[in-house]
This record gives C-alpha cells, structure tokens and sequence, in this order.
C-alpha cells in the first residue's frame, strides 16, 4: 500500500556496531510524522527512559521529517525536527526537541527515509554517508575538530564524483570514470548533499553545542550537538534523487493557489501593515540591519518567505533572528557607526554558526556574563577567574575568543559547559536568579523576550513543557497591535473582533471562548487561560512540530487580506488539515490534528514522568515571582486583549507585574485536572493514556510506581 | 533650548562618556515578528546607536525614565529637558524615537566638537609652554 507523503522507511543507525537498519515508516504511521513520530521512535527504542542528560550512551537522538516535507505547502516544505534527551537544561535535562530549516530533510526523503533513530556510541569518530538508501559509516578522524563549515565543504568534496562542468550533473552511484556516461541516469542529480554536522562545541560535549546544516540552518536548544559529541558522530551526509508520493496532486497546488489568491497580500497593492501570518509579505529577519542591500533571498525548501539571505559582502550568510543579534548590546559599546555595528554583528554571527554554538544563551546570558565582569566578581584574579580580554568586550575579537573559550570548555566555558544554571550555582551567584540580573526563566534556559509575565500562554507553555517554546501562534497578536500602537496608527481589528475571530479556531476546548484569551490580572489563573495553554500545547505538538508548518506563517488565525478577517488556519480552502489531506490521502478534520498532538503531548509527559519529573518541580526561575517585569525593560508597552471591569475587550498594556506563585500552583492545578493527569504529581493517569489507544505507555508507568492517579468523582 | 545649546566641556565629556554599570540603561528593540531583544546602554553614544530608525524594527525604550537617566545619571539637564520635550510633543511612539535620535545626534555632536576644541586648545597651550 502507498504511504503517500512519506518516503517509507525509518533510518535505524547503531553507531556502536556501526550498522544501518531499517524500520518500515508504516509502523509508526499513526504517529502523522516530526515530533509524534520521534516521540514514539524514542519510547520504543530508548531503552532507559530515566535518564537526565543526554550525553548518556543510552540517550536515542532521532531526526524526523514529516509528510509535507518535500511538497509545495506553504512554509512546510523544508522544515526538520530533532529530539531526544537534552544536555545543560536545570534542574533536569527533559526529553526535548529542536528543530531547523532548510533542505535536509527533504533530502532525506528523496533519499528514501522518513527519520533517523540515532543510537550508540561508536568508538571513535564517524560520519555517516547516505544516498538513496545505501549508508556507509566512515572514519572522521580528519573532520573531528574543524568547524561545522569546513566538515561540510569537505564532505561535498568526498561525496560522488565530480560535476559535469558544463551541465552540472553528476552520478553519485557511479566511479569517477563513469560519473558522466550519459547512460547512466540512476542517481544523476545537480544538487550537493545536504549535511547536518556539529563544531567544536558539540564535539566538546557542552551544552551550547548545535547541529548546523549548510551556512545558517542550526537546531540550537536542547544541546543537540553535544548529544552527537557524545556519539562521536560528527554528520549526516545525505543525498537522494527519489521522489515522494502526493495523494492528491491537484488538491495540493489548488490549496496553495488558494493561499496566495486569497490569504497573501496582493503583490500588485501590497498590504505592508497586514494583519496576518501566513499573508505577510516576504520578511527577512534580521535583527540589525543587514550591511547592504545587494543580497539574495534564502529559504527553507517550498517556503514562501525566506527569512534568510546571502550577501554581495560574504559574511552573514543564511543567519537570521536571534544569531544576528546575539552580540548586538555588546558590539554597542565600541562601534563608531551603524556600519560597523552591522559587520561586527553578522561576523559575530558567522562565529556561532561555525563553532556550532547556541546564541541564544546570549539572550539575557551575555549581560548576566557583562554584569558579574563589571560588579568586579568575574576577570582576571576576581572569583569567578577569566583571562578572556574583557576590556575588549564588543569587538569581533572578544566574540571570538569567548566563543572559543566556551566552546572548548576553556576559562569560564569549563563552568559554562554542563549548564548555565548550574555554573551560576557553582560559583555562588543564586541571588542572581532571585533579583533577575540572570533572566533564565524555563528550565534553565534564558528568558525569550516574551516575558511569563506578560505572555502567559508563552510562560505557561514553556514551563509545563520541556523549554522555551519558541512559538509565536498567539504572540502575533503582540506584534501586530503593539506596532499599531507605537506608531499611533487605528487597529486593523479591534479587540472584541480579534479574540472573537481567533476563537473560532481554538477547536474543540477553546471554540468560540474568546475569554480564554483575556491576560488581564483577574484572568491571569483561569480555566480559560488553561484551556487556551492546553490547547496551544496540543496544536503545536501536531501541527507545528509533526506536520512542520513553519512558526514564522502558520497558524494563521486573523488575516485582513480577506475581507471577513478569516485567518486561513482552520479553513476549508487553505486550512492545515487540506494539505495534510492533499498530501497524505488522510481525511483528517482540523480537530483530530489537535487530537493527535494530545496523543504526542502525553507521550511526552509519560516520558518526562519516567525521568523524574513531579509537579513540584514545575517552577519559574525565582525572579519571575519575585520581580515585576519593568515597563521599557525591553519595550515601554506589552499590549494584549483584556476585558476590563464592565466585561468590554480593549487592549491594554499587561507589564508591570509579576507571577503569583499560589495563583500559578491553582493553575497548575486546573490544567492537570483538564488534561486528564494526576493533580498532586503531573502524571498522567491510565483513564487518560487508555483513552488515547496509550495503554502500554501506563503499563510501563503503573511497573515504576509513577501512574498517575484517578481523580475522584 | 536646543540640542545645540552650549555646554562646558565637562559636560560635553560626560555626554561622550560611559556610566558605570550600575547606572546602566535598559534599551531593548522590538522586531516584528520574531521577538524583543533586551539590553542596556551606559553612555549617550551607544544609545543613539540603539535608538537609530530602522525599517524591520523599532527601538524599546521607556522615554519618561530615559529623560530622568540623562538628566541624573549622564549629567545633561539640558538634554534631558529637551528629550522630555520632544517625545512629549511627539504624535507617536515612533515619532518620539525618531525625534530623540536627532536630538542626540545633534547633542553629541556638540559635545564631539566642544571636547576637539578644548584638546585644540590644550594642545596649543601645550606648544606654546614648550610641552608636548
């Protein structure tokens, strides 16, 4: 039977016996595909699901496509998903996920695999080497140590013959003798192979090591790369010229064609202040300005944005978001122009993407690191030793050395390395998680700049979860009202109009509940409020994280290129569900995607469960409580809908407060109790996993004592 | 007053300066659709930086306590009325921003010309007392 959208075979690789074996994809079918498909890849082949950092042998990193990948859906063709047990999380490294752009893995698909299950530990360094279907382990001793830039030039020089110079094509089945035999069709490609591949930082196993594909693609939370360190693997070559099956060819481009007639600003009259996701025009994310205007646009395979680019001045390639800012309040300090500003910072960017370094610890981790230096704690001969040349602190040279200090667990990265949290603990600055001079809010990772404080569902989400959650499905709100604000401009929606509009959409616990939606302080606890996180959770489990729509166009709630304001999320014309159906032949309703990504979000929880988790340990960092977020902290206004005394929608300014901790122990509670878990614990019950075809998920629970119990009736 | 207004030169030196980190300055910036990036300025120069119009994205900046840190902390009075006065009259947030960045940009080049001048001066006082 044809699996359509999928390629049909999961990639199983044992690196400890260096040996490739297959899985059939349809065994794991029900799962949909990206998160749900690892998730369930991990339960069965994680042999030890107690375990809290994933530099453990035992650990299982799976890298995981889903059915839209390699299709022309709108923002989900080129998206890839990464999970296992992370590396440096605080007080426990949970079984996590990251994920990336670009064209992996649809590569990998073309290649013949739906996912990778990574197992094992090898002895020595490797590099595996995949094209259609055919895997060889190979030693990478000469690779171990170069930058995640230099291993993947010299794979593309290793892999296949070379390239017809006039036509481009070569045969990576064939010798170099027969590379251009016009004959030979089989194999005969023009592109290069796609390689994940990790830097020095992951090889040294800290926690800030990444997986980078191609110049700026990363997996960055979650320490993925020290997980690959830990393996001693250091990349993933793949290449493939296969084709997937679509069920529905026509249903697909005819939903794409609906996207763009009727969802997408007009490029003729485009709409520059549009209220919409998936209707914006193209938007490169660059967080400082780029340093010149001659620049191609770069993007993920079957996007219709292009967040990236490639310059005329050839540094800054394929960045964008965070890494092009992870410098920026430190390169302030010493530039003399917006020009050198922008350089210093996009070199700065180079820097992380080629050590293969997280920058998002630089979020709110590089003033914490800039504080203690200036409060005389951190330096040369002060308590916390550093011989980094601190009184270079904004030039390209610091950024170096620091980052090759943490990298390589040198000066203060050999703290630094097994965790941010832990190192501020090692050296005695507890209070800084207390007074907020260390914004790490989730987890023990930084703070996103959507404070939990402000954004509930984004506080919320990351802290009953796994991480920062990075998904800004209900932040746009905040992005398209705060901007009409400061530029004085009249709302394109008005408040009661909004909450009522992205109602509709929040099927089936949410539908039509626009209180749900209400961030005021009496709101801030509520089942409503809970009932939105829910169900944040579980959309994004499936629809974001399995099916892989892009978080930067989907979901698409609101849109006022369409004259009733009707977002595409949710529609029968251009909603998730049509070209998942398109794709898969599936007749999923926009519902049982949401059904599906509880199924997922539980799974997870069971495994969180099985590693130690407990509601008591579901905390903010201190500070979230203890401090009030400050107006003009990052912005003088964080405005949202609320509903003020009399019940009527406006939008209203939510800073200036903080989080009451009994006030979130009540909403922990209410939202356990919603999804079915055990109040006192977090854990899921048997009702709840039975009830979600997950009866030997609580079997396994029930032997080790951590089933979750009934609730009364 | 204007931003041109004169200065004495220790003023014009602390305008140029840094403050200490304890008397740092949260600037954040806002781009739309992917986040706000916190940070802090310790000296007039690298706030004209954050401060900057840019096309993707909007300075973060609370302008009631921006004109208070001037006026206490960087030691300009006069600025500081004169950074109250514009983001006061401004019709928008981002209008605020703007005006203020011109303000300071004036503001500071003031101040860059009045310290050259003192060095000048120093600097010919200096050869003429036959030191170097």
């Amino acid at each position: 039977m044809t699996l359509y959208g999928y390629a049909g075979t999961i990639l199983r690789l044992d690196l400890t016996a260096r040996r490739a074996i297959e899985v059939e994809t349809a065994r794991y079918r029900s799962w949909g595909g990206g998160h749900g498909l690892g998730s369930a890849l991990f339960w069965d082949f994680c042999k030890d699901k107690t375990i809290t950092d994933g530099r453990d042998p035992a650990n299982v990193c799976i890298v995981a496509t889903s059915p839209l990948n390699a299709t022309p859906t709108p923002s989900a063709g080129g998206r890839c998903e990464v999970m296992g047990v992370g590396v440096g999380m605080h007080p426990v490294s949970w079984f996590t996920r990251s994920g990336f752009g670009g064209r992996f893995s649809t590569m990998l698909k073309h290649a013949g695999f739906d996912a990778i299950v990574i197992e094992g530990r090898a002895s020595s360094p490797v590099w595996v080497d995949i094209r259609n279907r055919k895997v060889e382990f190979h030693d990478a001793s000469d690779l171990w140590g170069t930058d995640t830039w230099t291993a993947q030039k010299k794979i593309w020089e290793r892999v296949g013959a070379p390239r017809d110079v006039r036509s481009g094509w070569w045969d990576f089945n064939a010798t170099a003798e027969q590379a251009l035999d016009p004959e030979t069709d089989q194999g005969r490609t023009t592109q290069r192979p796609a390689v994940l591949t990790i830097g020095p930082a992951g090889e040294n196993r800290t926690a800030a090591g990444c997986l980078i594909h191609d110049a700026g693609n990363g997996a960055g939370q979650g320490g993925f790369g020290a997980v690959w360190g830990s393996k001693n693997l250091k990349a993933i070559s793949v290449i493939g010229t296969g084709e997937i099956p679509v069920a529905d060819p026509m249903a697909l481009l005819r939903a794409r064609q609906v996207t763009k007639d009727k969802y997408v600003t007009d490029i003729r009259q485009p709409d520059f202040a549009s209220w919409s996701h998936v209707g914006g025009l193209p938007n490169p994310l660059f967080m400082n300005p780029p340093p010149t205007d001659e620049r191609r646009p770069q993007a993920c395979q079957g996007c219709i944005n292009g967040c990236r680019a490639r310059f005329a001045v050839g540094y800054g390639n394929e960045s964008t978001c965070q890494e092009t800012a992870w410098y920026l309040p430190a390169v302030r300090r010493v530039a003399t122009s917006v020009q050198e500003l922008s350089e210093i910072n996009l070199r700065a960017a180079d820097v992380v993407q080629r050590y293969g370094h997280n920058s998002f610890l630089f979020q709110t981790g590089l003033h914490w690191l800039e504080h203690l230096h200036e409060e005389g704690v951190l330096g040369p001969g002060k308590a916390i030793p550093s011989q980094l040349p601190w009184e270079k602190y904004g030039t390209l040279e610091f950024a170096e050395k620091l980052i090759h200090a943490l990298s390589h667990r040198e000066d203060i990265g050999a703290d630094l390395a097994d965790g941010w949290v832990q190192a501020a603990i090692k050296w005695g600055r507890e209070e800084d998680l207390h007074n907020g001079n260390m914004q790490f809010s989730y987890w023990g990772m930084p703070e996103h700049g959507y404070d939990p404080r402000a954004e509930l569902e984004w506080g919320y989400g990351s802290i009953l979860g796994d991480r920062d959650i990075n998904e800004h499905c209900f932040n746009i709100i905040f992005t398209h009202v705060t901007a009409a604000f400061a530029f004085a401009k009249p709302m394109r929606i008005q408040a009661q109009q909004l909450v009522e509009l992205i109602a509709e959409k929040l099927s089936p616990y949410a539908v039509n509940r626009p209180e749900v939606l209400d961030f005021s302080d009496g709101n801030m606890y509520s089942e409503a409020v809970a009932q939105l996180t829910r169900w944040h959770r579980h959309y994004t489990r499936f629809y974001k994280q399995s099916a892989l729509f892009c978080d930067l166009k989907w979901p698409d709630f609101y849109n006022t290129n369409v004259p009733d304001f009707r977002g595409a999320t949710a529609s029968d014309d251009a909603g998730e569900q049509v070209f998942w159906n398109a794709v898969t032949g599936d007749s999923l309703s926009f519902e049982d995607g949401i059904e599906l990504g509880r199924r997922i979000w539980n799974l997870d929880n069971a495994i969180w469960t099985l590693q130690g988790r407990h509601r008591d340990m579901v905390v903010y960092a201190p500070y979230v409580y203890e401090t009030r977020y400050t107006k003009g902290e990052l912005f003088p206004f964080f405005m949202w809908p609320c509903r003020d005394d009399k019940g009527e929608w406006q939008y209203r300014d939510v800073m200036g407060r903080s989080i009451d901790r009994g006030g979130f122990e009540d909403f922990k509670t209410i939202f356990y109790r919603l999804e079915g878990w055990d109040v006192d614990s977090g854990w899921p019950t048997r009702a709840t996993l039975e009830g979600l075809d997950l009866a030997e998920v609580a079997d396994t629970l029930e032997a080790v004592g951590r089933l979750g119990k009934e609730a009364s009736r | 007053m204007t931003p041109a207004a004169p200065m004495d030169v220790a003023t014009a030196r602390r305008v140029l300066g840094r403050v200490s980190h304890a008397q740092r300055f949260p600037v954040g910036r806002f781009v739309p659709p992917v986040g706000l990036l916190g940070s802090f300025v310790r000296g007039l120069p690298e706030l004209q930086l954050a401060l900057r119009p840019e096309s993707r994205s909007l300075p973060g900046v609370n302008m009631e306590r921006l004109a208070a840190w001037i006026e206490h902390e960087v030691g300009d009075p006069t600025c500081a009325a004169a950074v109250r006065g514009a983001a006061g009259a401004a019709p928008s947030y981002v209008e605020a921003c703007i005006a203020v960045h011109e303000l300071l940009e004036q503001r500071l080049e003031t101040a860059r010309g009045i310290v050259e001048a003192a060095a000048d001066a120093r600097s010919a006082s200096g050869s003429r007392t036959g030191r170097t």
